[in-house]
């Protein structure tokens, strides 16, 4: 019997509510190269710096104005005057140029490669973000236009369409499937191993939210710098860089002292450090948790009392893993089977120890992948040698 | 880069995921002594005020020896937690009445050091702490571990040892009413064994124990005592008989299923269960003692980390 708290809402009632443009814009940066440098003039989709990562969207101005601050994390832009950059034209391009293209006007490309099954993924990913089948059900003709662009990218021979309640239009040429609405069942890993089964390894897996913004870049011809994400049980539509503080107003809620207001969903989300913070591109929904709502985090001894091992969705012992990870073991986490981890976020949602059982995952993942690289540029080290 | 001037109001940064189910570990060492209670408060009114003392004596030093063992290891002392009271109350309960200050101590220290703190605290010990206390005091103090000579003002009998001294015919007249109602010899709070099911349905219903473990430790048990029964009734016990003497109660709901002891899959819970439950008959039918229940367990968790191998396949491996 699934829970009552995990039931993925469809968000249906809420209204869809643009944010103002605001004065200024603090767009995040993850891991790009300035263009700009303060006090230079920005036209509104001028592009303020460069991606260093293939498949890493780059980053444009939402607005027209100046740059009041370039740094490493982010970039302020004070809006100031008018004018915009020419729209790009999309329409000779196709497969891995158009993939490109469309990475150069600020989507993220990174999972896009070559594959027999490409699956649409409109299920809610996580508690609270209902964004990609609200706008497949508001938008379903942008969210075809971005379907047909990354399908040009894929060349699937098969492409799936996951939903958790069956309210989205149909795409065309898709294979429609319904998962019970019901977390972890719509995060991507599991959404696309309920359709297909163990076909699903090797399978493409694009959330329907990632599908309309490219079918927005493909309507427009301009870098995408405004999102569409939940927020209480509506759509917000505002400019990357929005001021967090701007933001929570328009669902009529407001942080309080020690309030955690989180960048994502409530199980997988990340928690926001400021409310000056600048809205990332890539979120899908914004929760507001009240302080002391749950037991508070804990650098607690595993109890190995097993819930995380009788709940994970992927059959793997969380408990272990986090214990490798807190004692650096990191190796010994992936004879654990480390990657079969679908980071649903359910083990520390049980874990009455209150460990940070997701991030012990995340930092056996990263330092896993870290190792790897070191590995594999030594071997061609000696193999050059 | 520009610093940031103090927003208001600060947020709580934290690690995802950002709700929780609200079931902490204290409230489940709070959940599993009141589950306790009932067994607790039978002993009193079977055993009197000896009882009491055993278990007011036992809960303090282990809560005493944990927050030293925790200040030594240099840590913060965690017995907020309230799990050195359990193991404290669980030792407490595997005593006979009757038994002297030193040996409640020595027991309850050990169980908490030995059993739990040299390991790390809580979760990382292999045994189940109050076991290992109660087998260091079983193995050094023979005689004032011993049930029936402990307790020899006592009209009540044991019934395990007169089943292992005297032969199936001198427990054959044993109403399994009394065995329910703790008319017996035994561990103080071991014997209470309606009231020790009472809690152990209360943690069942509440969700806060598997029913895997508890289960299929008593059908364990049934089933082997029921082929040994079969095999040959004139020299061995009923299966009933072995559910509702000693510890196996206890044992079933709250030793066996000790968290940091016990495997944590489905498939091992029930093996592990079923293991432990085996071994109490056949340890009280071959066994030098009277009561299996212990070694049982003990035996069984040392193949914990073999049992918890049978793993499903994960997601996309293989």
């Amino acid at each position: 019997m699934p829970r009552a708290e995990f039931l993925l809402t469809t968000g249906g009632g809420g209204p869809l509510r643009e944010a103002d443009v605001p004065a200024e814009v603090r767009v995040p940066l993850a891991c790009h190269r300035p263009l700009v440098s303060a006090g230079d003039a920005v036209l509104a989709g001028q592009k303020l710096a460069e991606a260093c990562e293939p498949g890493v969207g780059d980053a444009h101005s939402p607005l027209a104005g100046v740059v009041a601050e370039a740094g490493e994390c982010v970039i302020a832009v004070r809006g100031e005057g008018q004018g915009q950059i020419k729209a790009a034209d999309l329409s000779g391009l196709s497969g891995q140029d158009l993939a490109e293209a469309l990475r150069g006007l600020g989507l993220d490309t990174a999972g896009l490669v070559k594959a027999e099954i490409l699956v649409v993924n409109a299920a809610p990913p996580d508690i609270g973000a209902c964004a990609p089948e609200r706008l497949l059900s508001l938008f379903p003709e942008t969210v075809a236009l971005g379907l047909e662009a990354v399908k040009s990218v894929v060349a699937p021979k098969r492409t799936v369409l996951v939903m958790a309640h069956g309210l989205g239009a149909a795409l065309k040429g898709c294979e429609m499937f319904t998962v019970p609405p019901y977390h972890p069942n719509g995060v991507d890993g599991l959404a696309a191993r309920a359709a297909l089964g163990r076909k699903a390894e090797g399978a493409v897996v694009v959330s329907a939210a990632a599908l309309f913004h490219a079918g927005r870049i493909m309507e427009t011809g301009l870098p995408l710098t405004e999102i569409y994400f939940s927020l209480g049980n509506g759509l917000v539509k505002a400019a990357v860089g929005s001021p967090l503080a701007d933001i929570l107003p328009l669902a009529g809620l407001s942080a309080g002292e020690n309030d955690r207001l989180i960048l994502g969903g409530l199980l997988r989300g990340q928690a926001a450090r400021s409310l000056d913070q600048g809205l990332p591109k890539g979120t899908l929904a914004l929760c507001l948790v009240p302080h002391g709502a749950y037991p508070p985090v804990a650098d607690a001894l595993c109890l190995n009392c097993g819930e995380c091992v009788l709940r994970c969705p992927a059959r793997i012992m969380p408990n272990m893993i986090s214990r490798c990870a807190e004692f650096r073991l990191f190796e010994r986490a992936r004879q654990y089977h480390l990657e079969a981890c679908v980071e649903c976020g359910l083990c520390g949602y049980f874990c009455p120890s209150r460990r940070p059982i997701l991030q012990y995952i995340q930092l056996a993942k990263f330092e896993l992948a870290a190792l790897d690289r070191l590995a594999a540029e030594k071997a061609a080290q000696e193999e050059a040698s | 880069m520009s610093t940031f001037s103090p927003p208001s109001p600060l947020l709580t940064v934290s690690a995802p995921p950002h709700a929780h189910c609200g079931r902490t570990t204290r409230g489940l060492m709070a959940e599993t002594l009141f589950a306790l209670a009932p067994a607790a408060i039978m002993a009193v009114l079977v055993f009197g005020l000896p009882a009491l003392r055993v278990m007011a004596l036992s809960c303090a030093v282990a809560v005493i020896c944990e927050t030293l063992c925790a200040r030594a290891m240099a840590g913060t002392p965690a017995v907020d937690d309230l799990n050195a009271l359990v193991i404290g109350l669980l030792f407490a309960f595997l005593l006979p009445a009757s038994a002297p200050w030193w040996l409640v101590a020595a027991g309850s220290a050990t169980s908490v050091v030995l059993g739990k703190m040299v390991f790390g605290g809580l979760g990382g010990s292999p045994l189940c702490a109050p076991l290992v206390g109660w087998a260091v005091c079983k193995l050094s103090w023979k005689g004032a571990m011993d049930y029936d000579l402990s307790m020899l003002s006592s009209s009540l009998t044991s019934p395990l040892a007169q089943l292992k001294h005297l032969g199936p015919q001198a427990v054959a007249g044993i109403s399994l009413q009394d065995l329910l109602l703790g008319q017996q010899l035994g561990g103080l709070g071991a014997v209470q064994v309606a009231a020790l099911l009472a809690g152990g349905a209360y943690l069942l219903i509440r969700g806060r124990l598997r029913p895997h473990i508890p289960l299929a430790f008593l059908a364990g048990t049934f089933l082997t005592a029921l082929i040994y029964f079969y095999l040959d009734p004139a020299a061995c016990a009923p299966p009933l008989f072995h559910l509702l003497a000693g510890g196996a109660v206890l044992g079933a709901f709250f030793l066996a299923p000790d968290c940091s002891s016990s495997p944590v899959g489905h498939v091992p819970m029930i093996v592990f269960g079923l293991l432990a439950g085996c071994l109490v008959v056949v340890i009280r039918v071959y066994g030098v003692y009277p009561d299996g229940v212990p070694f049982a367990i003990l035996l069984a968790e040392l193949l914990t980390p073999l049992v918890d191998r049978i793993r499903p396949r994960p997601l996309g491996v293989g």
